[in-house]
């Protein structure tokens, strides 16, 4: 299911700890965003609530998904609406192959084989002497990177949330995996929030906006690559201040 | 007997047997044995397979070789309990297999031991000799008819791995809800020889109590027990195995996973006692208890009388990972789908060193109980 994403007026809590402070936001059908913040200023929490991770507790505030009410749906439900996380530090399923997982995303049984097409994309994901392993166990970051996204793009989202797909890839990874999720986004039409910390993933994705995020609350603007310049140069700090003139020269 | 044909057998029992994966037809075996209620129905070794394995009723060996009169009850005291008691006083026959020196049995030989009559109390008696130098893997179903509810198994086992021989030994039940197990296996392995012992119950049973005992009297040999373990509804299992390590180069391995769930109760006992100075055994039990009404305890029990026995093990029991069952929902899995995806993968039998024909036999198996995914 295709359809704009809004958020509004989000405050999520994680065992006793306020990490969201009413946070809002909106991504139309089809738009991408990058989502720039320092460490622990709630990035990652915002994705894994939209997901419907249930450890994050929605205290105030709604998510919209192409019309639809999801704050209060587990993640099967909202995954089977279109929405898909690739998870910063996906947890190791023990017993569980490579080759299922993937099976598993693309619908298929465990005893069925995977066509010539999919080996290919799985040979392109340099995951081919992965499948037999249990999945996520002993990976690299690399690994767990390319891992994820394949996962991800298998499923063929309608919005794809990847935190932090940039991390600890080389740049040959990341080109591939950047590619492949331009030429899916561009394909298809979805939606996409991206973490990244690096930056890295910039040089290869377009995206029409960005948000930062400090202190659990978030400001978002067009134009990424200047966001993002800015915050290279200053840092978060002089970021804020930024963000603060131009809300200020906005409203 | 030798006769019949396996399709001669009563559509109700090949049906039966078919349905719990017993394999049936030859280019699948190397032998097929039934023993049905009180009686051994059918005994065949498969045309290839002649001049390397005979295989009869224990009753029918006893008349054939006098001797093995003075070696039966020597690795199962008949005394040891109530249960073997029984079976000394009174028997219905049982597998007699003897795997000639040096055979290459390539194809698994197959016995099905089966209830069908209900409030029937069957007890038998198996030798299994494996001759030096013989490699042999034996497929052993134990069954109750689904239309008998209520029946006793009583079955005694003693089994010999001579020098070099390598020995796997499959054991799959298949049992009622209303069923008590209570087999008595001794095994005996000589030097440079190996003993695998793979233990599969996945339905449901009453009550089932065992604890295999191996002890290595040579040089250089090796027993390796494994079990499968998924509780149903109010079962309660005792389940065990032992190895006795006496000599130099002596190894034993000893491997559960065991699932509970459903008020079902598990007892997992795991014994190595080393009594040797450069033997080596390690012991790995994990649980997985998936609800408040059951219970899993798992007694691991290491005993060395020589410093340089080499004994360790791991027991690990805990429920599902919530972080994993979430990561499976995003997947686009139920939150059952995930749960039977991981609890499939709990009881993942890659680790245990089987061998490809056995590692399939034992998926499909426990495909059939948790799903294929």
């Amino acid at each position: 299911m295709a359809g704009d994403l809004e958020v509004r007026g989000l405050s999520v809590k994680i065992g006793d700890q306020m990490i969201l402070k009413n946070i809002s936001l909106r991504l139309e059908s089809g738009e991408r965003s990058f989502i720039f913040g320092p460490n622990g200023s709630g990035k990652s929490t915002l994705l894994k609530t939209i997901m419907g991770v249930p450890s994050h507790h929605v205290e105030a505030g709604s998510i919209i998904y192409g019309g639809v009410d999801i704050t209060g749906m587990d993640v099967y439900e909202r995954s089977k609406l279109g929405v898909t996380l690739a998870f910063q530090q996906p947890p190791d399923i023990r017993g569980v192959k490579l080759s299922q997982l993937l099976k598993l995303c693309l619908g298929k049984k465990r005893n069925d084989e995977f066509t010539a097409e999919e080996m290919n994309v799985i040979e392109r994901f340099k995951l081919k002497e992965f499948l037999d392993r249990d999945a996520n166990m002993g990976f690299s970051g690399g690994e767990r990177k390319r891992a994820e996204m394949l996962q991800v793009l298998l499923l063929k989202p309608s919005l794809v949330l990847l935190d932090e797909p940039d991390s600890g890839v080389d740049v040959d990874s990341l080109r591939l995996l950047s590619l492949e999720l331009e030429k899916y986004l561009d394909a298809s039409k979805a939606s996409s929030l991206i973490i990244t910390h690096s930056g890295d993933i910039l040089d290869y994705v377009k995206a029409e906006k960005a948000c930062v995020i400090m202190d659990g609350m978030n400001h978002c603007f067009p134009d990424p690559k200047t966001i993002y310049e800015d915050i290279r140069r200053g840092g978060y700090e002089h970021c804020l201040s930024c963000v603060t003139r131009v809300t200020e020269e906005h409203s | 007997m030798s006769d019949t044909s396996l399709m001669d057998l009563p559509h109700k029992i090949l049906d039966e047997a078919i349905r719990v994966g017993v394999k049936v037809t030859e280019p699948d075996t190397s032998g097929v044995f039934f023993h049905v209620d009180q009686e051994t129905i059918y005994s065949k070794v498969g045309s290839a397979f002649q001049d390397q394995i005979e295989m009869m009723d224990t009753k029918d060996a006893l008349g054939k070789y006098p001797w093995l009169r003075e070696r039966m009850w020597t690795l199962v005291d008949r005394n040891k309990d109530e249960y073997t008691r029984e079976v000394s006083e009174s028997w219905s026959g049982g597998y007699f297999m003897l795997i000639k020196p040096n055979a290459k049995v390539t194809f698994p030989l197959q016995s099905c031991l089966m209830i069908t009559a209900e409030k029937s109390r069957q007890r038998v008696h198996n030798i299994i000799i494996a001759g030096e130098g013989s490699e042999c893997q034996i497929l052993t179903t134990c069954a109750q008819h689904h239309e008998a509810n209520v029946g006793v198994h009583i079955g005694v086992s003693e089994i010999w791995v001579e020098d070099n021989a390598r020995l796997t030994f499959t054991m799959v039940h298949h049992w009622a809800p209303e069923t008590l197990v209570r087999p008595r296996t001794g095994v005996r392995i000589d030097s440079h020889a190996e003993f695998m012992s793979n233990y599969v119950c996945l339905t449901p049973a009453k009550d089932v109590q065992m604890s295999p005992r191996a002890t290595l009297v040579g040089l250089n040999s090796k027993a390796i027990f494994n079990s499968v373990l998924y509780l149903h509804p109010g079962t309660v299992m005792d389940i065990g195995s032992e190895a006795v390590l006496n000599n130099a180069g002596d190894v034993a391995e000893l491997n559960t996973r065991a699932v509970t769930r459903n008020g079902s109760h598990l007892v997992s006992r795991g014994t190595i006692i080393g009594n040797s100075d450069d033997c080596r055994g390690h012991l790995d039990c994990r649980g997985l208890l998936l609800d408040k009404e059951s219970t899993l305890e798992a007694i691991p029990i290491l005993k060395a009388t020589r410093s340089g026995a080499e004994l360790s093990h791991e027991a690990a029991i805990g429920k599902l990972n919530e972080d994993a069952i979430t990561y499976l929902m995003s997947r686009r899995l139920s939150r059952d789908e995930a749960v039977g995806v991981l609890v499939r993968g709990f009881m993942d039998v890659s680790v245990m060193g089987l061998s490809p024909a056995i590692r399939k036999e034992i998926e499909s198996i426990i495909d059939l109980v948790a799903g294929s995914g």
